[in-house]
């Protein structure tokens, strides 16, 4: 009897295993908070939605920001492990066709855990104690911030599955990696300046697409569209 | 993290540049082969075909015949005994003869 799940590849898909369980426990509170906690809030009575905030939303943050964080920590894990199994030198498993199609996903990931952890979860501590009758200065621009970082995680949720799915060649198509590093800076500038938006604007054009549920839900499809097809285009 | 990758590509087109120029027809063939392998196939196996990958097994000496039913077709040749059963797991590649054969020699 041989447990060759004890073995390094053993380990890596002892690592992808967890990376999914932390990633379901994360992305389901995130969608949780998007598609039922929002709209519910939004019709509930007053005293309802502060014994929900003091004692509902905590249990559900505490899920979010930890599952957010073993999420992130098995998801580079993974990648150094890829790295060490490839056998390849840095550079060429740098330009290989895993981390490139896999790439916008990890950085999506990354961008999306740092949300959760330093926009989200400070911001939601404050509604937390206000509920709980602290006085808190700017709540509604707080709350505000925390809700647009929430959506774009929402929306880079959609289009960042696609790309998790698409490591390993998994996404059907040829591969050419002649433009692997101009790819990599596209996709960076992308994402990038939507994560900009979620930090500075308020209102207006670039808010309006992921204010309601089903418009965050497009806007990911629409997201996992346009890099794919900048993919088609550059690999 | 931008720079840095596109340094290390820039390194890497640098060291194929200068590492094909004085090679032989067979061993630029090869290095071709190595190269397709490396940018196609290490997600899983390893660059090192003596040794396992992340996912799938060692290829060394693996057959033009084997490879190409395998890359094309996702199968083993007709009375060929895997090291594996087929797991369905490995996409197909649209890979032409030639890129199979320098894929075969790099794995020699």
């Amino acid at each position: 009897m041989e447990f060759a799940i004890l073995s390094k590849q053993g380990l890596y898909f002892l690592l992808k295993w967890s990376h999914f369980i932390f990633g379901i426990a994360w992305i389901g509170m995130l969608w949780y908070f998007n598609f039922v906690q929002g709209p519910f809030f939004a019709e509930t009575d007053a005293n309802t939605k502060t014994a929900a905030t003091q004692k509902l939303v905590p249990r559900a943050l505490w899920y979010f920001r930890w599952g957010a964080a073993f999420t992130l920590l098995s998801g580079l894990l993974l990648i150094g492990l890829n790295f060490h199994l490839s056998g390849a030198t840095a550079g060429e498993w740098a330009t290989g066709s895993w981390l490139a199609k896999i790439y916008p996903g990890i950085i999506m990931g990354i961008v999306m855990a740092a949300n959760v952890w330093f926009v989200i979860w400070p911001r939601q501590k404050k509604v937390i104690a206000a509920a709980n009758g602290e006085k808190v200065e700017n709540l509604p621009v707080l709350a505000r911030r925390a809700f647009l970082a929430s959506r774009t995680n929402t929306m880079f949720s959609i289009a960042l599955l696609f790309f998790m799915g698409a490591g390993g060649s998994k996404l059907p198509g040829a591969f050419n990696g002649a433009n692997v590093g101009a790819w990599y800076g596209v996709i960076a500038l992308i994402i990038g300046l939507l994560e900009i938006n979620a930090l500075v604007a308020t209102n207006g054009i670039t808010t309006k697409p992921i204010e309601k549920p089903v418009g965050v839900i497009h806007m990911g499809l629409v997201l996992a569209i346009v890099l794919y097809v900048i993919l088609v285009a550059m690999l | 993290m931008k720079n840095v990758l596109f340094i290390a590509v820039m390194a890497l087109l640098f060291h194929c540049k200068q590492s094909t120029e004085n090679l032989t027809p067979e061993e630029k063939f090869k290095a071709e082969g190595r190269s397709l392998f490396v940018a196609n196939c290490i997600a899983c196996h390893s660059a090192n075909p003596d040794q396992d990958g992340s996912v799938g097994p060692s290829l060394r000496a693996s057959s033009f015949d084997l490879l190409k039913e395998k890359l094309i077709n996702g199968k083993y040749p007709d009375g060929y005994k895997g090291k594996r059963p087929i797991s369905g797991s490995m996409p197909k590649f649209a890979f032409t003869d030639e890129q199979i054969r320098s894929i075969e020699a790099f794995l020699k």
